[in-house]
Order: C-alpha cells, then structure tokens, then sequence
C-alpha cells in the first residue's frame, strides 16, 4: 500500500470532474500542467482516453494512471471543448448516460420520506440523544416520547388561509395552534428535532452568552450550547425575557436540536441515524429549503446576533449536481481528506486505477461584504425583490463561510471565480 | 321535489331511467363538499371534502350512507380542503376501489396543503382522520386530466372546464348514457388578473349542479371595484397618510399586488412612494403558480414570455417592523387578513390615530374579528395591550371575490338553460333566495327549467327516459331495410350503445364469440351393449354403429353419441349442447339409465334371431300386412326379404335381421321399425308390432321434458 501511495504521490495531478445530471454532462478537468513540466519532456506525448467508465491517462515512460467514473457512464465519443489552461491542464467536455436514477432526484424539501425511519428510532423505547462531540446525554432518564410526529413547512401559517376557500374558526383556530411540542412529545423536521424543556437535562445544556450586549427580545433565537463541551447544539427562540441571566428554562419553552450536532443512542449504543448530517449537509439543506420556500436564488445572510453588519451573499445554481475528485486534490488538506475517507487503490498492470469519489452538492456563487467592501452590489441586492435575507446565529455564519472558502480550494484554479466578483463555492449533500 | 313516479323495483339499476343526486356534503352548507349521482348502475362522486368547522368523523361527509366499493368514479374540482381534504382518508380507509381524477395543478398543490394540514393537525388536536403517510400513499391512486379532454371510465365520458377560482379549479361536465350534468364545484367567472373567467360549456347539460355561496348577493363590476381600490390607495397616499391592507396569503393577494403594481406604472409621480409586502408569503404558491402558467388566463401566458409578471418592479419585500423606516407616505400590505395580531395588527395599532391614514379590508371578514369591528365605524378600538385607541384612519372594505355572484350564476344558468339546475355549497338561507330568484326568473317564460336545494342525505330523482337505439351492424345491414322487415340477430349492449348483429358477425365487430359447448356424460352402465342398443333402437330408430377411440359406440337421433366403456363399467354420452340435442340426450339418458339399473329392464332381452323358417315366414307375413301382398318378395337364396314400396326396395336379412335401404330413408326406417317391434315382442304378434309402431310416434313429446342433469363439458 505505501509503495501505491508513494508512486501515487510521485507524479500524479488531480483530476475533478463535475456532472450535471439533468443535462447529461461532465466537465472533466485534468491537472496535468505539472506533471508535463516534471517530465521535462513535451507534454504532447500524454495520451488521454475516455473511456465509458473511465478515464486513462498514459503519461511518458509507460506510465498509465486510469480513474474509473462511478454510477455514470460517459460518451467517449462526444468528447468536444477540449481546451489547455495554462498553469492549470486539460479541460474538456463529455455527455454522460446516467445508470443510477436514485442519485438524480433533487432533494425534495420536508419531505417525510427522507426521516421516517428515524421516526422510528424515536419512538422506540430507551433512545437517548446526546451531544455529537462529547456524547453527554441530554435527555432525562427514562425520557420515552408518546408523539414523535413531523412538522409542518416553515411557512404553512401564511399559508393556512388558503386552504378553505372561507374564513372558518377552525383554520383561524389552527393557524394560532403552537408548534411547542409538550413535554413527552418530539416534533421533528427535516433539520431538527422540537423538544419540550421538560424532557431535557437542564443542566446539560446552556445558552450562548453572546459576547456583545445586543437586547434580548421576544421572538429572537438564541444559541443553545452543550453545557460540558461548549459545542453548539441548537437553538431556541426566547419566550419570556422580562428577566436578565436567567436560567435557560425561565427563557423558553422548547430547544431545536439540530440533527448534525446530536447523536441518537439506543440502549447506550450509539446508532448512525444521524451520522450522515453534517454542518455542510445542515447548510446544503438549509438553503435549499428557503429556495424552495421563498422561490428565490439570491440570498443575503447576515448574523443574528452581531452589531457589525456583515454579511454574505449567496446565489444558488444548481442543487442537482455532483463532483468527483482525486486524492490528489484533496491530500493538500489533510483534515478534509480524513473526513472525507479514504480512496480506493487497485493494482492494475502498469498503471494504477482509482475510483473517484464522488460527492452530491448544491452549486453556489458567493461573496463576503465587509465594512465598506462589496456594498455597492449589496445595495443592489437589498433593492432587489427577488432577493432573500437569511439570517443565521453569527457563529453559523462563520463557519459557513470557512466552509466555503474551503471547498473553493477543491476547484481548479480557473473555476474558482466569476466576473462580478463572486467565487464559485459548493456545499455536499452527502 | 322531482317527478314523483313509482319505481318498479325488479328494473335492474342499470336499465332505469332514475338519476339519483343526492349530497353527502355541502347540502344547504358550506363544506365538506361530496355529490353522489347514481345512474344506470354507475355511481360517481364529486368531491370529497371534509367539513373545516367540524372535527374527527364529523368533519366527513355523510359516508355511512354509500358503499365506497360500489363507486366507480371520484372526481376532485380543485384544492381547498372542503372540495378533498376527506380524500385521502376515502383511499386509505375505505374499500373504494374506482378511480380518482383531478387536474395536474390541483395535484401537486393538494399534496403540499395538504401535507400542512395534517401535521399541524396532528400536533394540535387529538383526532386526525389520517397522517402523512396516508396523504403520501394516497398520491399514486389521483390520476391527472387535462382541461377539455374527454376520459372514459366504465362508459362514463366526462371532461373538464377552466372553473376561475383558484389555479387548477375544474368543472366537471359527465355524460353518463347520453345525460350529461355540468358540477362547476366552486368556479367565478370573472376573469382576474391571474385566473381566466371559468368557461362556458358549449354542450347543453341536461343537469346543473351549481355552487351558491353569494346567494343573490351581486359583486361590484371588476372595473369599478378596482378603480374604486387604487384610487383610495391613491388618495391616502395623496394627502400623506399612510396606507394598509391587511391580506390573506394567497387568496387575493396576487391579484392585489398586481393591480398596484401596474397603478405604479402607469402613474409616475407616485414612484416616490414605496410599496411594501411585509412577509415571504406565497412565495412557495407563486413558484407553483409559474409552472401552472397555462392554467393562468392570455394576459399572463402573453406577459410571461416577455418577463415574469411575478416579479413586480415597485413592490419591496418587508421583514417586519424593525426593517421598517416609517418616515411618511407607503403603501403596507400585510398579514393577517383578519387583523387578529401580527404586523397588520401592529401597523394598525400605530397608524390608526392619525386621520390622513387609511385601512383598506380586501376580502371576506369574519365576525369577531377586528377586521369585522373597524367597519362598523367605531369611536375607539382597543389594542392588544388592552389601551383604547381613537379611530381616526379612514376605513374602505372593497369585496375581492373568487366565488360567482348572483348575476354570474344567473347569465351562467340563462346560456346554458339546463332542465334541473341543483343549488349546493351555500348557507341554507342564502341558498333558499337563489333559489326563489332563480325560479322568479323563468317564472313567466315558457322555459321549464327546475330548481332544487336538497339537504344533505337527501336524494333529488330525476327521469330520463331514455329512447334505446340500436343499430344494425354487419351482414344483416347489408340490405337496406324494408317495412315490416324483420331482423334477427343479437342484441350486444355495451356501455350505453346497443348494437344488433348477426351471431357469424360477433367476432368481427365485438370482442364477443361464437363457441359450441360438447357435453359430455358418464354413466355407471354393467349390462351389455346389446341391451342398450335395443332399447335405444326401441326410442329413435335411427341407431347408427360406430367406433369412437377403438371402443364401441352408438350415434342415437344421429347427434347423440354413446360409447360403451366396458372396461370400466359405464358408458359416456357426448352432445353438442343446443336446445334440440339436450332433449335428445335426456331421453337416452333416461333410457341408459332405466336398462342400467332397472331390473325388469333386463329381463326383456331381445330375441336372438332365430333360424328357422317359421320366423321367416312370419316376418313376412307381417311384412305383408303392412305393405301389401305385392311388395314382398324372398329372393332366391331365401335368406333376404325385398319390401319393394313406390319402385324403392328394401332389404331384410332373415337370419341378422338387417335391413337395408339405401333408396329411400322413411321406408328403411318403417321397414327397421317392422322388424325389431316384430322381434321384440315375445309372441311376434303382428297386431302388436303395428300398434307398439304407433306408440313410437309419440314418443319425442314425452323427452322432451327439462331441465337436464348433464354435466357442462366445454369444448
């Protein structure tokens, strides 16, 4: 395995590959500028060939590296856009048939279908919910939910007058229903979980004490924190605020505990139910659900709880697209690639074949305002009415910017900005 | 009430002339819509509503009184819950097995209502008729229609109209035997700035099911309604005061932003002042509403190729009030509708003061509410903190309605001139003035034309006599028909068609054929085949001797063949099943089943032929008796008697008793029938061969007695 990975490292380039599903497309693009520069011989002896499940590149010295696509199958034949970037390699365009249907469908917003089975898993008797980085549980002993039921879409009471074609008390009656889930219910959504404070360990969990004195009001979220580690956990919005530094359950009646902060036990043992939501998976779903609510691609998300007014905008392309790399990308960030698992390597000849790994992720362009940086287009978008304001806890904002910023680095070089300034960014679904 | 006429009870429900509508729902009530029509044996229902004032059971429509499994057909005319929020608890929890349709936009807006709506049900009450998974499960049974396009269901012809209203809302027009009833469900036929007028049918419909809602209440003319709202606004804003409107999320609330969007354009001094929609609202609804563009009247297909006329160009959106700089003169649209609290409540609070502001309700108002309260003109209103407050700010209520008025339901009802028009989906009093109208109207013209309100559960009869037709098909309308012609063929009635053909013609034109049933019969049977063949001889005459799989058998009355299975103690009887043969057949039948098991049967054994020359000689002497001295001759061997009748001869073997006749068949058959009654008759008494000849001719009416015991055998 050492000697693959050494002659892995020797000369090999990275490979990204970006398919557009609905369209039948891959961008396919090969980093290959070094490895002709190391060779010191002229590049044009490279040969690449596409292949319906793969790619191979033969370099000079009979060295052959080939990377098999997964689940899509190329067109070897449609090949065109073929294009040499400077400093960077080869790009080239390719129609796609995809094999696997399953991956196509986008992912449908609230959808109950998506978390049914963990559903189950709550209703089930001696499940424990925990802290996902330092596991102190969170939920009272013996805490067993009589109703584990999903929640409505975020903006079902704007929409409760629709659903008659006359006013009645009823749908007025429903429209002032509480969403607060009592204490032996959990009320779940495709992000969070709903829990009453009754059902939890009040002194495992905290609120954020926000660094700058902003007023607390009505109606604001807060930050809920795990009280042991300080990790966040969630949120809550803020009922009663007549008292200062109160404790947590004088200030709300319920938490939202979101689902890539928590980890579900049974019997002690910790279950994967949730494994698979990450922070990214979080903000992929986030702001792909106020997509598709609001009907908008513009989004301006600015800190809740922050006096300084950054802000960052994020424009949604696409959100049925997929990426596969190499390692080779990704080894530069050793703590990516670790969370991103480990590659494939299988001994073939000559040459060695990878699997690239492949990741669904929503597309976006965005831009950080600072101060006085970037207002002009700000200003353009506030005055625009298809564009949306989000507004996420600061921290949230932050680290969704690293986030970002972060995987822009996986781009090659040449994709990574647009015209008006934007870089070109993307979240993983999964 | 309808024609009152007795019903005769033994018609089957497919051939009477009774049309059953009877409302399980919406009977002299608003909600839970559900119209069940019953006739010619097929049953369909409109809507399946549940009743939102209600809950649990009572919010469904009277079910108990139908069986959901004998409904052929469900049709949905549009979203809002009263019209199918009972739907997927009909396909989930009932045995209803017949098909559901709705429109493709109804679809997909039903599933994310209703999704809504039954969480939050779940949450927030203890009785929920079903859950998500029920709603999800119930998707794959909705079929989809599209406007104007016929669909066929169990010979129930039914297709749709544009209705208004809200996106996706049909009428349904359904013609079941060639009536036709027109259901509008909820329908407006003013045409908006969104929503198409709903259509006029351009086929006659024998029945009308209309909704009532307004009554004989008459809205105010769009044009004058609208001019009448902007021109408010404008004064408000006019003399520097501040305008809200409190809205309901999607109801009118397009419709609203649409019109000030355009009055903006259209009036450039006022782009100074900024035009606020507090709230996200809609948004989602507007993103289905783009994709159902072709439910959307022309101005919107039109405007939509040039740019999206949801996106309006001076209207912002408005988060909530601390967003809001409330530095002078705007326009506010904000929820709620009802002004129960919110930002509408809020503005209100803060404006209300001032007599240069002004609230503008566009809808419906609910009693109790604020909304309700301010158009009485009060002095003060109290806030939400319980402080009186002074109202100064003007207060207008301009009527935005999705529901027809009284003069569209009449000019509705005047175009279409339908026989029965059956009032539903109306609060009984406004519905008992429709009617009155209605019934005003026609009162003096020589139109008759039938009004109905009946009350949920209870059935308005109509006739329709139905003349049949049939037409003739195939080769018996080769020739052109003549006066007193007769034709003959068979009646194949499918559906409500009827058609006569020829039985060879079946398989041409029907999916219909033309098989011959062999019967086929077995029978416990130990005696000899001999005996048999006697008493069989003794019944038909016409005893032919063959073989069938290598195995001995008898052809009796020249159809019915009996074949001897010695070995396994029986024989079987094999006929080509029709009225004649089954007789024939239950005649041997009886006879084999009297040698059989009859023991005085067997003792009559037949007499062996018998040698000698006396017996010869008494056949021919009995013979002689028959036919005349002259017709008998004995040949010269001695061993065959001629019969020779009308120069036709036939020949009798003195020793086997055969007899041969190719010439003539009734002369063989007298001759056979000589010789075995003259065998048979222990004293070969030629009296009694000729009176047992005359018992033999009577036998046929005695077997021809039914019903048969044969066993089916289907060949």
């Amino acid at each position: 395995m050492a000697e693959v990975g050494q002659e892995g490292t020797s000369d090999d380039f990275s490979v990204f590959v970006e398919v557009k599903e609905k369209i039948h497309a891959a961008h396919i693009v090969l980093g290959l500028q070094d490895v002709a520069e190391k060779c010191k011989e002229d590049a044009s002896k490279i040969t690449v060939t596409v292949q319906p499940d793969s790619i191979e590149v033969n370099l000079v010295k009979d060295k052959k590296r080939q990377f098999k696509v997964p689940n899509i199958s190329l067109v070897p034949n449609s090949c065109h856009s073929l294009q040499w970037i400077p400093g960077e390699g080869l790009h080239m365009r390719v129609q796609t048939r995809s094999d696997d249907t399953n991956h196509s469908q986008p992912i449908e917003h609230n959808d109950v279908k998506n978390y049914r089975h963990e559903i189950e898993y709550l209703e089930s008797e001696n499940c424990q919910l925990s802290c996902r980085v330092c596991n102190t549980t969170l939920l009272r002993p013996n805490c067993q939910f009589e109703r584990v039921l999903p929640l409505p879409s975020e903006n079902w009471q704007e929409l409760v007058d629709d659903w008659c074609c006359h006013h009645n008390d009823t749908t007025e009656k429903m429209k002032k229903a509480s969403m607060v889930p009592r204490a032996t219910d959990c009320f779940i959504s495709d992000l969070y979980l709903s829990l009453n404070m009754a059902a939890l360990r009040q002194d495992k969990i905290a609120s954020q004490e926000s660094t700058l004195e902003t007023e607390l009001k009505e109606g604001m979220n807060m930050v809920i924190i795990c009280q042991v580690c300080r990790c966040p956990l969630g949120e809550a919005k803020l009922t009663d605020v007549k008292k200062r530094h109160q404790h947590i359950q004088e200030l709300t009646e319920s938490v939202k505990f979101y689902k890539h902060c928590i980890n579900l036990n049974k019997n002690s043992l910790p279950l994967d139910v949730f494994k698979s939501y990450t922070l990214e998976s979080y903000f992929a779903r986030y702001i792909t659900t106020q997509s598709s609510v609001n009907t908008s691609y513009k989004f301006i998300l600015e800190g809740q709880d922050t006096a300084t007014n950054n802000s960052i905008l994020i424009w949604l392309m696409n959100t049925d697209s997929k990426i596969m790399m190499n390692v080779n990308s990704i080894s530069q960030h050793a703590e990516l690639s670790k969370l991103m698992g480990s590659i494939n390597y299988e001994r073939n000849g000559t040459g060695v074949k990878k699997s690239l790994q492949t990741y669904s992720i929503i597309k976006l362009f965005y831009q950080a305002v600072w101060d006085e940086a970037n207002r002009s287009v700000l200003d353009q978008w506030k005055k625009d009415n298809t564009v949306h304001r989000l507004y996420l806890p600061s921290y949230l904002c932050h680290q969704l910017l690293l986030l970002l910023i972060n995987n822009t680095q996986h781009l090659p070089k040449s994709m990574r900005n647009t015209e008006n300034n934007f870089q070109v960014g993307f979240l993983k679904i999964k | 009430m309808a024609t009152k006429r007795k019903v005769d009870s033994q018609v089957p429900a497919e051939e009477s002339d009774r049309l059953i509508i009877r409302p399980l729902g919406a009977g002299q009530e608003v909600g839970r819509s559900c119209i069940m029509l019953e006739f010619k044996g097929k049953k369909i229902m409109l809507d399946c509503g549940i009743h939102p004032g209600l809950s649990g059971m009572d919010a469904l429509p009277y079910f108990d009184l139908i069986e959901p499994d004998e409904i052929d057909l469900l049709l949905i005319s549009h979203f809002h819950l009263d019209h199918c929020g009972a739907l997927p608890w009909f396909l989930q929890k009932t045995n209803f097995q017949g098909r559901v349709f709705m429109t493709h936009a109804t679809k997909a807006i039903y599933r994310w209502l209703l999704s809504d709506y039954v969480k939050v049900s779940n949450i927030s009450t203890e009785q929920m008729l079903y859950t998500d998974n029920d709603l999800e499960n119930s998707m794959d049974r909705i079929e989809t229609i599209d406007f104007h396009v016929e669909t066929e269901v169990l010979g129930v012809k039914f297709w749709c109209y544009n209705a208004g209203h809200v996106l996706g809302a049909a009428m349904f027009m359904i013609e079941i035997a060639g009536v036709k009833l027109l259901y509008t469900g909820d329908f407006s036929r003013q045409e908006d700035r969104h929503l198409m007028a709903a259509e006029l049918p351009s086929v006659r419909p024998d029945v009308l099911i209309i909704e009532s809602t307004y009554g004989t209440h008459i809205h105010e003319k769009r044009e004058e309604r609208e001019a009448r709202f902007t021109g408010t606004v404008h004064d408000i804003v006019n003399r520097g005061g501040r305008c809200l409107i409190p809205v309901f999320a999607l109801g009118r609330a397009q419709e609203l932003l649409l019109i000030l969007d355009e009055y903006w354009a259209n009036h450039p001094e006022l782009h100074d002042i900024p035009i606020y929609y507090a709230s996200s609202l809609a948004k989602k609804c507007m993103s289905v509403y783009q994709t159902y563009i072709n439910a959307m009247n022309d101005k919107i297909k039109r405007q939509i190729t040039i740019s999206n006329p949801f996106v309006f160009k001076h209207i912002s959106n408005l988060r909530g009030m601390d967003h809001f700089d409330d530095i002078g003169p705007s326009v506010v649209m904000a929820s709620p509708g009802m002004m129960q609290s919110g930002l509408s409540r809020e503005l209100f609070e803060s404006w209300c003061t001032d007599r240069r502001n002004g609230v503008i309700i566009a809808g419906y108002c609910v009693e109790g509410t604020l909304a309700k309260h301010i158009l009485s003109q009060p002095e003060e209103v109290t806030t939400m903190s319980g402080q009186k407050l002074p109202l100064k700010m003007s207060v207008d209520y301009i009527s935005f309605s999705a529901h027809a008025d009284y003069q569209q339901i009449s000019d509705f009802i005047r175009k279409l001139i339908p026989p029965h028009v059956i009032l539903v989906h109306g609060e009984q009093n406004e519905m008992g003035r429709l009617k009155a109208a209605v019934v005003r109207d026609y009162e003096d013209s020589d139109i008759d034309l039938q009004v109905h309100n009946p009350k949920n559960t209870q059935a308005v009869e109509l006739y329709f006599r139905g003349e049949k037709m049939a037409k003739v098909m195939g080769s018996l309308a080769s020739k052109k028909p003549e006066h007193g012609h007769k034709v003959s063929g068979i009646l194949v009635k499918r559906n409500f068609n009827y058609h006569i053909i020829a039985p060879s013609d079946l398989g041409s034109y029907t999916d219909l054929a033309v098989s011959t049933v062999t019967q086929r019969q077995s029978i416990a049977y130990n005696a000899p085949l001999s005996l048999l063949t006697y008493y069989l001889t003794q019944l038909s005459g016409d005893i032919e001797h063959t073989e069938v799989h290598d195995k001995p058998a008898l052809r009796v009355f020249k159809h019915v063949i009996v074949i001897h299975e010695a070995a396994l103690g029986m024989v079987t009887m094999e006929w080509v099943a029709n009225a004649v043969n089954d007789m024939y057949a239950d005649a041997v039948l009886s006879v084999i089943l009297k040698v059989g098991s009859d023991p005085q049967a067997q003792k009559v054994k037949p007499a062996q032929p018998i040698n000698d020359v006396l017996y010869a000689e008494r056949l021919t002497k009995l013979l002689k008796d028959m036919f005349g001295e002259q017709s008998i001759r004995r040949n010269v061997l001695g061993n065959e008697i001629m019969v020779t009748v009308d120069n036709k001869t036939a020949r009798v073997h003195v020793n086997t008793l055969d007899v041969k006749c190719e010439e003539d068949e009734s002369l063989f058959q007298m001759v056979s029938s000589a010789v075995l009654g003259y065998t048979s008759s222990p004293y070969s008494l030629v009296s009694s061969a000729v009176t047992w000849l005359h018992q033999l001719s009577i036998l046929p009416s005695f077997i021809g007695c039914y019903p048969t015991t044969q066993a089916l055998h289907t060949s």
